[in-house]
C-alpha cells in the first residue's frame, strides 16, 4: 500500500498535512509560518567551525573528508574475535607509522558518525586523481570503511566534534579480529611488499592471516620507511583505481540519501504528528 | 496548491500541476544546497562555510609575504590570517575582509584582530579589485580550486594606508609606521625586520567591526538568510522548478 503525505494549501493560508492510516486518515493543519519553519528546520545547517584540513564537505555539512599529515598510531590489538576475548587473552600495543590519511566521515542529524572510512595517501591531496589506499587493519572493510565500535546514541554532537569524536573512534578504539578484510587483502596481494619481504624476517606464504606478526614488523619501521611500502589497493567492485574523486562521488551519494531519508522522515515527523 | 509526499517511494508530486514529480533526493539535494554548487575539492585551509556555500573562511598559518609595490619587493612576515570571502552565485567574488590571529581558530567567540597591513580598510575589507582580477572572467566548475589563487594573488598591490592608525595598531607598529612618515616603502622595510615569531606574539587590536569569529560567520550568513517566501508550497514548489 502506498503511503502519502497530502499538504493541502487552505485559503487563508494554513496547510494541512494529511496522512492515510489504517481505517482512515490522520491530519493536522498548521500555520503557513509553522509548516515553513518545519521545512526550513530540515534543512537548518550546523555552521561550525570545521577541523583543520577539512578536505571536502557536503552541502548540509555532515559529510566530510579530512585529511591528517603522517602520524605514529599507538593501537591495541586482540588476536581474537570480540566474543572470543575473556581475562586471558593479551592485548597487544603496537606504535605505528602511518602515512598521510584521508578520512570519509559521514556523520547523522545529531552530529553522530555513522560511517567511517580511511584510506592511506602517498601525499597530501594535490587533485581528485590522487590515488587512496587501504590500510592492512583490522576492523577495517576491504572498501575502507571502518567497522565503527557501538556508539552512545543519546550523546549529540556539533559537525566538529562529531569530527572529532569519529577519528578518535578510529584510533582510540581496540583492535579485534571480528572484521578482517583489508587484513586478508594485505595478505593474499603481499602488500605492502616492504612488510612481506622474505629477505628481512620471514612472513610465510602459508601463515594465518593475522595481525600480530605483520603489525611486529610494520611497528619497527620509521615514518621515513613508509616511502617504500606500497598499500593494498581498495575494493572497488569494478576493478578500477580509487582514488580522492572516487571517495567525493561516494560520499555526495551518501549525503543525498541519508538527506532524502531524513527529509522524508522529517517533514513526516513534524508535520503529521500523530503518525510520525 | 496540493503536493503529496510518497512516503514509501520518497516521490513529491504536485498534484495541481501534474507534471512535477521529483525523486526526494533530487528534492534534497535542491534543498540542502540551495541553488549552490558542490565546492569541489577544498584546499587545507577552509574552516568554515556558509549555509548557500557562497560565504567561506580560510585560514592560514604564519608564514612570509612577498609585497610588490613598483618595482620593489618586500618580504613581511604574516602571524595566522584569518580570511573572510563572500560569492555570489556565479561565484564571483563580492568581498573579502583579511583579519590575523596569534593562534587557529578553535571556538566562535575566538576574537580577530586589525591586519595593520596595507591591504585592507579600518572594517577589515580588502581591495576587491585585486581579488576580481585573481578569479580571471569566466565562472569556475568548482569554487574550491579558487580559493587559494585568490588569496595568494591579494598581496601583490598594497596601497591601502589610510586604515593604519593608532587605534587599531599594537604600539611598536604604530611607532614604525609613525617614524615611516607615511611612506609605504619604509614602512615595509619596517616590517620585514620582524621575525615571524614575534609577529606571532605580537599583541594586535581586536576588530572594531569584527571582534570574533561569530560576528564574521553571522556577516558571512547574511545573504543566505534573505530567501523569504510567506508559502511554504510556493517555497517548496520553487525548490521543484529548479530541478526541472
Amino acid at each position: 500500500m502506498t503511503v502519502q503525505i497530502e499538504l493541502i494549501e487552505k485559503l487563508d493560508g494554513a496547510v494541512e498535512a494529511t496522512e492515510a492510516v489504517f481505517g482512515g486518515t490522520r491530519s493536522a493543519v498548521h500555520t503557513a509560518e509553522d509548516t515553513l519553519e518545519a521545512v526550513r528546520a530540515v534543512v537548518s545547517r550546523d555552521n561550525a567551525i570545521l577541523p583543520p584540513v577539512t578536505r571536502w564537505v557536503s552541502a548540509s555539512g555532515r559529510h566530510v573528508i579530512l585529511e591528517r599529515p603522517p602520524m605514529i598510531a599507538t593501537i591495541r590489538y586482540f588476536g581474537k574475535k570480540l566474543g572470543d576475548i575473556d581475562e586471558t587473552t593479551v592485548e597487544q600495543v603496537y606504535d605505528l607509522p602511518i602515512p598521510w590519511m584521508v578520512y570519509g566521515i559521514s556523520l547523522n542529524d545529531k552530529g553522530q558518525p555513522y560511517d567511517v572510512r580511511a584510506y592511506a595517501s602517498e601525499r597530501p591531496i594535490r587533485g581528485a586523481n590522487d590515488r587512496l589506499y587501504l590500510l592492512p587493519l583490522p576492523n577495517y572493510y576491504r572498501d575502507g570503511r571502518f567497522c565503527l565500535p557501538n556508539m552512545d546514541l543519546s550523546q549529540e554532537f556539533t559537525i566538529s566534534e562529531g569530527i572529532n569524536y569519529a577519528y578518535n573512534l578510529v584510533w582510540g578504539s581496540n583492535f579485534n579480529m571480528d572484521v578482517t578484510e583489508a587484513l586478508q587483502r594485505a595478505w593474499q596481494n603481499r602488500a605492502p611488499g616492504y612488510l612481506f619481504d622474505e629477505s628481512r624476517v620471514p612472513i610465510k606464504q602459508g601463515s594465518r592471516v593475522s595481525g600480530a606478526n605483520l603489525y611486529k614488523r610494520w611497528a619497527e619501521c620509521s615514518l621515513d620507511d613508509l616511502a617504500k611500502f606500497s598499500w593494498p589497493k581498495v575494493e572497488t567492485g569494478g576493478g578500477g583505481t580509487f582514488r580522492v574523486g572516487s571517495l567525493i562521488n561516494q560520499l555526495r551519494n551518501e549525503a543525498v540519501q541519508y538527506n532524502a531519508n531524513y527529509l522524508i522522515n522529517t517533514l513526516r515527523a513534524r508535520l503529521v504528528p500523530a503518525v510520525g | 496548491m496540493k503536493l503529496r509526499i510518497d512516503t514509501q517511494t520518497a516521490v513529491l508530486s504536485d498534484t495541481e500541476v501534474g507534471t512535477i514529480e521529483v525523486s526526494a533526493n533530487d528534492l534534497a539535494m535542491v534543498f540542502f544546497t540551495n541553488g549552490a554548487n558542490d565546492l569541489g575539492l577544498l584546499p587545507p585551509a577552509v574552516r568554515w562555510v556558509s549555509a548557500d556555500g557562497l560565504g567561506i573562511v580560510l585560514e592560514r598559518p604564519p608564514s612570509v609575504v612577498n609585497f610588490l609595490v613598483g618595482e620593489q619587493t618586500h618580504t613581511v612576515p604574516l602571524p595566522w590570517t584569518v580570511w573572510g570571502l563572500r560569492f555570489n552565485r556565479m561565484r564571483q567574488l563580492l568581498h573579502a575582509h583579511l583579519f590575523v590571529r596569534m593562534q587557529p581558530i578553535s571556538m566562535m567567540n575566538d576574537p580577530l584582530f586589525f591586519a595593520p597591513y596595507p591591504v585592507t580598510d579600518a572594517e577589515g575589507e580588502a581591495k576587491l579589485k585585486v581579488f576580481s582580477e585573481a578569479g580571471g572572467g569566466g565562472m569556475p566548475a568548482e569554487l574550491g580550486t579558487t580559493l587559494l589563487p585568490s588569496i595568494e594573488n591579494f598581496w601583490q598591490v598594497p596601497t591601502i594606508i589610510d586604515a593604519l592608525a593608532s587605534d587599531n595598531m599594537p604600539e611598536e607598529w604604530f611607532e614604525l609606521y609613525d617614524k615611516s612618515g607615511g611612506d609605504l616603502h619604509a614602512y615595509l622595510d619596517g616590517l620585514s625586520s620582524i621575525s615571524i615569531q614575534d609577529v606571532v606574539n605580537t599583541e594586535f587590536r581586536v576588530s572594531q567591526k569584527f571582534p570574533d569569529v561569530d560576528a564574521l560567520f553571522t556577516f558571512l550568513n547574511t545573504d543566505a538568510e534573505t530567501n523569504e517566501d510567506p508559502s511554504p508550497l510556493t517555497y517548496f514548489r520553487g525548490l521543484m522548478e529548479k530541478l526541472l
